[in-house]
């Protein structure tokens, strides 16, 4: 799987949550900002991702900076899950 | 600086009114590279007494005007009145992280029942008792008598809430009134998340002892929200990508590490009412090199000193919360134009307080804001009392803890 693939997922789940129309572009790619989740969206969509993925979100990442670009969340992703492989 | 201060540094230079009156007098905007963060002067609630609006960037002020931003006002620990504003999607970001917390220490999600108790929930006159919002039952702190403590006891009883986010001298009123009369514990509460005071271990045991579930310390302030979380292993770590915390001695140079100072914070998430180098007025310890079990590398703040609300104390005995005048300050605030800057009740005898106040305008009819204010007590054992007012230039915080506490009693009771 890799990190576009992973985007594609994501993009899914995205949509599972706010079954929106908005196409997700290159200039709406915030969960917060574009997508409008609220804490209780955020804190559900983050065991889903665990879930789907197989990884764990860490007490040390930065979620702001994850969910407010779906690319960089994606990459994370991809990461995470090569790190858990190692 | 690293990349999230300089991005919120550089957005208050370009874009708020405040900052950029303040900063101008120190560096042009072009220098904000070159500029260690330390550098920056430091700011106090007192600055921004007479308006905290002048934080807000013009971008902001159509959803200001609309009131499409969220208010709450912050006075209950220092005794001086600010409004503070935050976006929906600011808030969103800056809770992140605690909710993130609450889940993965604790297993609690932001869908789950929860019971809260509040100041003020209405503008003037007519505050309910207790608003059911979703799947949030808060209560009013007023009035909190056996009977009405009776009453929340049973409400709470049905509602089942999962947990409680409470200061800790609520969660002990409610303790003690279950223990004295010998009530059930609730059982669906299964964690209590304790915050707004200073918490101390023979407060936390008595709560914990009464409810037998889990307690958690969480420092905040309306201004940027959470500070610092409780561990499972004890800590308070700071919530460090919503806020940057500085420990600073009365020079304003970092003080060394673990050494006590007054704590200043830095949100990384408020573009509405950015708060930078800004004095919570609470003091502390800060502790970067350490090796928690939980995981979290982020600083462990110990705090010292903090936020103590005494309790107003009857003659009969019983015991009112203080927050009851920050209520009624609050409230003559939004009934009279705000004339009250700053703030500090003293209880003299059972039923004499005197009211300190320094004042926005120099023509407050005194007489009618006394009026005003005794009708806006919500504290029906109060409605007796003997309340007189001072008008003062300006109130100073303890020689000792270097805090301006706004409620002390005097007749020292406990």
């Amino acid at each position: 799987m890799n990190v576009f693939d992973i985007k594609q997922m994501i993009i899914e789940i995205i949509y599972e949550f706010k079954q929106t129309d908005l196409d997700i572009t290159e200039n709406s790619r915030s969960l917060i900002k574009d997508y409008k989740f609220d804490s209780l969206m955020l804190i559900d969509f983050i065991s889903e991702i665990e879930e789907k993925f197989g990884i764990l979100f860490e007490v040390d990442d930065d979620l702001n900076l994850l969910f407010d670009d779906i690319n960089i969340l994606a990459e994370f992703v991809f990461n995470r899950r090569m790190k858990n492989n190692e | 600086m690293n990349k999230e201060l300089k991005d919120i540094v550089d957005y208050a230079y370009n874009n708020s009114p405040f900052y950029k009156s303040l900063y101008s007098k120190y560096f042009d905007k072009s220098m904000t590279d070159k500029i260690e963060f330390s550098m920056l002067p430091l700011v106090e609630k007192k600055d921004l007494s007479d308006s905290s609006l002048r934080l807000i960037p013009e971008k902001w002020y159509g959803d200001f005007v609309e009131h499409k931003l969220a208010k709450y006002a912050t006075s209950g620990s220092t005794g001086i009145c600010l409004d503070i504003y935050w976006s929906q999607e600011n808030l969103n970001r800056s809770l992140l992280g605690l909710w993130y917390l609450r889940k993965k220490y604790y297993n609690i999600s932001p869908g789950d029942k929860c019971c809260t108790f509040y100041s003020n929930r209405r503008e003037g006159y007519d505050e309910p008792k207790q608003i059911q919002e979703g799947n949030y039952l808060s209560f009013s702190k007023s009035n909190l008598d056996a009977e009405r403590l009776y009453e929340i006891y049973n409400m709470m009883s049905a509602f089942m809430p999962h947990y409680l986010i409470v200061e800790p001298s609520i969660a002990l009123l409610l303790s003690e009134y279950m223990k004295k009369n010998k009530l059930d514990k609730i059982e669906s509460i299964k964690y209590i998340e304790l915050t707004g005071e200073f918490l101390n271990d023979s407060v936390r045991k008595e709560i914990e002892e009464c409810f037998e579930c889990i307690t958690a310390n969480q420092y905040g302030a309306y201004e940027v929200n959470s500070i610092a979380f409780e561990c499972p292993e004890g800590n308070m770590h700071c919530m460090k990508h919503n806020v940057y915390v500085e420990i600073l001695d009365e020079t304003g140079n970092k003080s060394e590490e673990s050494i006590e100072g007054d704590i200043y914070v830095t949100s990384l998430t408020n573009y509405v009412m950015p708060f930078i180098r800004y004095k919570i007025g609470d003091r502390g310890r800060l502790y970067t090199s350490h090796c928690c079990k939980c995981g979290n590398s982020a600083p462990i703040l110990k705090l010292t000193n903090g936020r103590c609300n005494d309790f107003i104390i009857c003659e009969d005995g019983s015991r009112i919360h203080s927050s009851v005048f920050v209520k009624a300050v609050e409230n003559t605030n939004k009934v009279m134009g705000k004339p009250i800057i700053q703030y500090q009740i003293h209880q003299i005898t059972y039923d004499h307080f005197v009211v300190k106040l320094v004042l926005a305008y120099d023509d407050v009819d005194m007489q009618t804001l006394a009026k005003t204010f005794g009708r806006l007590l919500d504290e029906e054992r109060l409605y007796h009392s003997n309340i007189t007012f001072e008008r003062y230039e300006e109130l100073f915080p303890d020689d000792n803890t270097g805090k301006l506490y706004y409620f002390i009693n005097e007749m020292h009771m406990f």
